[in-house]
Parts: structure tokens; sequence; C-alpha cells
């Protein structure tokens, strides 16, 4: 019988470690935990049927407590070059802290849905799974070909030819093109010439998504010349039920699809749920935010528990896999108390360190807070991956800087991973082995 | 019906033909050309024809010194243009962006009880409409209103704004005494027809059975016909409808109207018919059958069901909240600013 007090404590060790490093700009639970496992051996400080807790724990309060940097440190400046996601558009309007109140909302409300949902998903998930785990590659496929179809021309709103307004248009998926498939041909090489023993190979792809999310988006707070607004704290924070429930219901079906289908990410699982739930305002759309995350994350890593079925999703549950995979009813309970507890002090940190942010916010200099961000990012991928992972993050920080420059979606970067997946599953990798000669 | 609605509609279609799931079994994608196909006709008017459309007038403001009178004066001539010539007028409003991704607002209202044209300025507004406190224009620049010397008609219900993102453009035409406004004349032309459906599928059946020889070529320009036309349909749900027949025909027929495109009931409900029509023909093609309903109850209980109720709940939302709430908006006798600018 699992020992409920140590699960506790290991779970509130999870949350301190959690909480402690996501709010910091640039950093990733996924990317954290591989270095404190596979580099440092952090096991060997914990027993193996502990691991989960910790683990479950740690990724729950990441996916609270990251919201801020996300909101209040990811800011193009107010020119007309760059388009805003809606939490950077509220900062600069000074509404930065009403954005993370949502954003939290539709967080919590993930968590609880989660908690709520989980006997049903126990008993679906498994049919639904089941029947389409032939299909994964055509799911795949089928959601980036719907990225690329729908992609939304920024550009093109002007007077001139048609011709001049259909390249003007077209610039925007032309370079989505190209970030997605460089991206592609750069995973591809980095998965077939390793550039870590077989023993780290988790990391292989981490200088590659540090470099296209994490570095590109410090760059592009350098370049901006971003000046923060005072913003407005408040106490409570006013939406129509109907309209939560929408952004909510958006968040979390998204969630779902992004956590039981591999390479599916949160944002491509947003993308699908916007479609069909049609969030309509910027305060739905952060409501959904803050759900996706949550359900996306810790559902994920949760399908580790679920004594139906258990399969095996995002690098953390890889991880903590080769050490000790969950195998019975009381550890699922158990996980699902732990879901509600980390997520209500997850939360209740996220508000407290939320009010310490919006008032450095707009006394810190972003510059010397990006080059801080910038030198421990490097550092990261030094230590994990040496000198070549410096060279892969350097390639991959110049994608993720184009898809910005192009206003096309951020996410066609991660053609890195799918893009080479996609090509194993359906049996035509060697044709670009031959191609590039690797 | 919003854009991955109709793209699943397509893919779901696709399941129903053996030999592509076969394909598909075997790590093949052609699965993707029919859910390519029920994507297509948007594709076609949002990516590529809309910016062939030429304009007669162009309304460009600036979002801190729009002029209502001049928008509103441009707008009625255009009208009386349509009306006197009996040509195709097209008039395009550009939106107005301001730094920091936020836009200035501003409506038109066809007031065709009183042959007038009403522009109203408003604040600006974040692209999905949330407006910025403090942006108001001052009160001499906040309303203009032109008179037609021509009746005219607008049918489409929504009330016009011009926000963010991209501005709308409308045809002006002449229909007996009156001019016709359509909105967005681009869209829902010839892309939405079924007959546009069958040239591209025959298309598609060249290059599959004679270039690529591919075995199931007929299947897959069968499927993705279907899935055309999957869209066509689900868009007639709405109330703007569609060219059915174009080239035969020449203009749009009105949909049903029985909600709006991005109503979330409507497209839940469609979602979840092809859903579940998709995994009964997953668990068909499956050696182990994890459904244990026979095909009559499935489609009824888990099928049917479920999105008559969705469609129910979209249907009546539309009516008693949506339509009341844009006749509103539209039929108001005045708005504040309009009466405030006609007192003086």
């Amino acid at each position: 019988m699992i020992d409920f007090l140590t699960v506790l404590y290991y779970s509130v060790l999870g949350t301190i470690v959690g909480v402690a490093l996501s709010w910091l700009p640039g950093f990733h639970i996924y990317n954290v935990i591989a270095v404190l496992f596979i580099v440092m051996g952090f096991e060997s400080f914990i027993p193996a049927e502990f691991i989960p807790f910790f683990m479950l724990s740690a990724i729950i309060a990441f996916s609270f407590v990251n919201l801020l940097p996300a909101i209040f440190l990811s800011v193009a400046d107010d020119t007309l070059i760059f388009l805003l996601f809606p939490s950077q558009r509220a900062l600069l309007l000074g509404k930065g802290y009403r954005a993370m109140l949502l954003s939290l909302l539709g967080a919590l409300g993930g968590a609880i849905l989660l908690f709520a949902l989980s006997p049903v998903l126990a008993i679906i998930l498994p049919i639904v799974y089941n029947l389409t785990s032939n299909y994964i590659h055509v799911f795949i496929a089928a959601l980036i070909l719907f990225m690329f179809m729908s992609e939304w021309h920024r550009y093109g709103e002007k007077v001139g030819s048609p011709l001049s307004r259909l390249l003007d248009a077209w610039k925007q998926s032309f370079a989505g093109l190209f970030v997605f498939f460089a991206s592609g041909i750069l995973g591809f090489i980095a998965m077939r010439r390793p550039i870590v023993p077989p023993d780290r190979a988790y990391l292989n792809l981490m200088p590659l998504f540090i470099g296209a999310f994490g570095m590109a988006w410090v760059v592009f707070n350098l370049i901006s010349n971003v000046q923060i607004p005072k913003q407005e704290i408040m106490d409570k924070v006013e939406i129509s039920l109907p309209n939560y429930l929408r952004g909510l219901i958006s968040g979390v079906f998204g969630g779902i699809i992004a956590a039981l289908y591999p390479l599916i990410t949160g944002g491509m699982g947003a993308l699908v749920a916007g479609h069909l739930v049609n969030p309509t305002s910027e305060d739905e759309f952060l409501i959904s935010q803050g759900a996706n995350r949550v359900v996306y994350y810790v559902g994920a890593y949760f399908l580790l528990f679920m004594p139906t079925f258990r399969i095996i999703r995002g690098t953390g549950a890889w991880i903590t896999a080769g050490i000790y995979i969950p195998k019975l009813y009381e550890e699922y309970v158990l996980a699902l108390g732990i879901l509600l507890f980390v997520s209500g002090i997850s939360f209740l940190a996220t508000l407290l360190i939320g009010r310490v942010y919006v008032s450095l916010v707009t006394r810190i200099s972003y510059k010397k807070l990006s080059l801080i961000t910038m030198a421990m990012l490097v550092i990261i991928t030094y230590v994990g991956t040496g000198l070549m992972g410096i060279f892969y993050m350097t390639i991959a920080t110049f994608l993720g800087l184009v898809a910005g420059l192009y206003n096309t979606r951020r996410s066609y970067p991660l053609g890195l991973l799918l893009f080479p997946v996609l090509l194993s599953m359906t049996g035509t990798a060697d044709i670009l082995c031959e191609i590039l000669g690797i | 019906m919003r854009g991955f609605t109709h793209f699943l509609s397509g893919l779901s279609i696709a399941t129903f033909f053996k030999s592509l799931l076969k394909d598909a079994l075997n790590g093949g994608l052609w699965m993707l050309v029919p859910a390519a196909f029920a994507y297509l006709p948007d594709f076609l008017d949002f990516k590529i024809y809309k910016h062939f459309e030429k304009w007669d007038y162009i309304i460009k403001p600036k979002y801190d010194d729009m002029n209502p009178q001049e928008i509103a004066e441009t707008i009625a001539k255009a009208i009386d243009e349509a009306y006197e010539t009996g040509k195709d007028v097209r008039l395009k409003c550009f939106t107005a962006r301001a730094p920091g991704d936020v836009y200035r607002k501003y409506s038109v209202r066809f007031r065709s009880d009183k042959n007038e044209i009403e522009v109203v300025v408003g604040p600006l507004v974040t692209p999905s409409g949330t407006e910025v406190e403090g942006t108001e224009p001052p009160p001499d620049k906040r309303v203009g209103i032109a008179k037609t010397k021509h009746p005219f008609s607008k049918k489409y219900p929504r009330p016009f704004e011009v926000k963010g993102f991209h501005g709308p453009s409308y045809q002006f035409i002449r229909e007996g005494d009156v001019v016709e406004v359509n909105f967005l004349p681009w869209h829902r032309e010839w892309a939405h027809s079924f007959i546009t459906g069958i040239i591209f599928g025959a298309v598609l059946y060249l290059i599959t059975a004679f270039v690529i020889r591919l075995d199931f070529a007929l299947d897959l320009t069968i499927a993705s016909i279907l899935g055309f036309w999957a869209h066509i349909i689900e868009d007639h749900m709405g109330m703007m409808g569609g060219n059915l027949f174009w080239p035969i025909t020449r203009k749009r027929t009105p949909g049903f109207a029985l909600s709006e495109s991005g109503s979330m009931f409507m497209n839940m409900g469609t979602a979840w018919f092809f859903i579940t029509l998709m995994l009964y023909n997953f668990n068909q093609a499956a050696t182990i059958k994890y459904i244990p309903l026979d095909p009559m109850r499935y489609y009824v209980i888990v099928t049917i069901l479920p999105t008559a109720i969705l469609y129910a709940i979209g249907v009546i939302y539309h009516r008693e909240v949506v339509l009341k709430k844009w006749a509103e908006a539209e039929q108001r006798e005045e708005i504040e600013e309009v009466s405030e600018f006609r007192e003086g």
C-alpha cells in the first residue's frame, strides 16, 4: 500500500520545484525535468514509486505559473509590424493583470473539469484511442494540412493590382511553408545524426525546441522597443457564465485532443477546438488558453495513471516510464486528489507571484531580463547537449524568428518533430535520407 | 460552418470508402484529399479569389482622422451609380488599424426606410471587438449621414461593422427599381457550386487515374466531390447561402437561415455527426470490434440524437437571441449618436 503522507510530501516538493522554475521566461518544465533526471541523476533522491507524483505536481505547477511569463514577458512593441496575441494586447493596454486572472480562471476550471471528466474519459478514451490508433498519421497530416490551408492572411489588404495583393497575402503562407519544412529537415538531421549519447536521447531535440520557441521569444523581446504601461490591478474580474463556459469548453476540448494524440500540441488542439466552439472575444480566448495548457500538459501526463489504459505522452511521462509506471487504482485515485490539491496551491501561488510580476514588469529592464534569460538558455543547452547543441539551437532560433517576423503561425517550427515522425510513419523517411545523403 | 467542421466532414466521408481506409492502414495519406476538397470552396474564396475583386469605390480611413460624412457620401454615391448605370458597382471598406494591433471601429447602417446611409465611428477595438476605454472620437467626428437618390434594399440581417482583420466589400446592383446590397460579393459564388465540385473532381480523376495511376482513383474522386458538396450543404444551413449551380445560376440562393456560420452548437453538432460516423467506419474496418452496438442503434443513439439536440439548441438560440439582437441593432429608429447628430 502506498503511503499517503509520503505521496503528499513528494507532491509538495514537486510543486515547489515547478513553482520555483516556471515563472522564469523561456523555461519549459520538460527541459528542466530532462536536465534534473537525465543529466543530474535526480531519481536517486526520490523513491521510484513517488516519482510520478513528484512529476505530476511539477507539471501542474508549471501549467499554472508559466502563464506569467507567457502573459507579462512575451511582448512585441506597439509598432504596426507585429500582430499581437490577446494577452500581449492586454498588457500594452494596461490590462495584463486582468488577462492573467482570466487565464488563471480558465486553468483552474480546466483542472476541475479534468478531475470531473476523468472517470468518463477512463471509459471513452480507450475506445476512441483503440479505434483511431491505426490512423494517427492521417490525423497528424490532416492537422498540418489544415494549418496551412486555413492560415488567415494578414496581408493583402491594400490598394493594388490583384497579383500584388495575392503575392502580398501569400508571403505569409510561403514563410510558413519555409519554416515548417526547414524545421522538419533540421529535426530529421538531428534525429538521424544524434548529438547526444543514446542514454540521453530525450535531450536530442531539446536545443531545437529551446531555439525555435524559447530563444526566438527572447530575441523578439530584445529587438522590440517594449514600453509597458502601468498595469491596473484588480481583485475580481467579471465575465458572463456563457462566455466563461465557451472559453473553458474550447480549452478543455483542445487540450484533450492534444493530450491524447502524440505530436499534436496544445496550440494545434486549440486550433481545432477554436473552429468548433468558436470563442468570439479576447476574454474567452484567454480563458481557453489557460484551460488548454492545464488539460494538455497535465492530461497528457495523467494518462500514465489511467487504470483502464496506459499510454505515454510527453517528455515527462517518457522519463517517468523509464523509471516507474503506476499500476494501481489506488495510485490513480491519489493522483486525482493531487490534481485538485496542487492545482489549488498553484492557483494561489500564481496569484501571489502575479502581483509581484505586475509590479516589477513596469520597472525592470526588459533588455536586461532578456539577456539573463538568454544566458540561462545557452547554459542549459550547453550542459545538456554541448557545442553542437548550441549550433542547432542557433539555426532553430532563426526559424522561430522567421515565423514571428512574417506573422505566420508560431507553431510551424514544430515541423522539427512533426515532419520527421510523419515521414517515418508513412514509410518515406528513406527517400529524404537518400536526398540528404545521410 | 467553420473551416475545421468542413474539413472534418471530408475526412469522415473518406472513411466510407474501403479502398481509402485500406490505403490509410498501409501508411497512405490519400484520405486527406477529400478533406482538402471539403475545405476547398473557402480556400478558393478567401485565399485566392478575394484578391481579384475590383473595386469601383474604396474607403480607406485613418484610425486617428476618420470622416464619417465622407464615408456615408461615398457609399450613397456608389448606390446611386449602380441605379443610374445599371452596372455592378463594388465598394471596399478597409479597416483602420492603430498601433498596438487595435482598430478604429465604424459601422454602416443601410436605412432603406429613409434612403439614408448612416456611418457611426466608434472607439478603438481589439480584433474581436472589445472596446478600448477612453478612445472614442470627438463628438463632431462620430456620425455621418448621406441620402441616396434611389431606393435600396439589404437582405442580409447582420449589421455591418468594420472592425479588425479585414474589411468587407459590398456589391450594389440594380434589381428592378431597387439597388440590392450584397455583402462579400466574392464569397460563395462560383467556388460554392455543385458543378464546380464536379469540375475539380474531374481534374483530380484525370491526374490520379492517368498520371499517378492510382488503383482507387474513382473512389477518391467520388469521396472528394462528396466532400466538396458537403461544404456547400453545410454552408446552406446559414443565411448567405451560395451560388449552387454556377455557371447555370448567376446569383446566390439564400440559405435555410437555421443559424449563423460561427454557431458553436451547429458546428459542434455537425462535427459530432461526422466524428461518430468516422469512428463507426473505423470500427467496421478493425479486427476487434470496440463498439458493441449494431449500426441502426449506433446511428440513432450515438450519431443522430445528439446531433439533433445540438442543432435544435443552435436553431433556438439563433432565433431567440442572435436574430433579435441583430434586428434590434438594425431597426432601432435612432441610435444615440445619430439622434444627437440630427438634433445638431
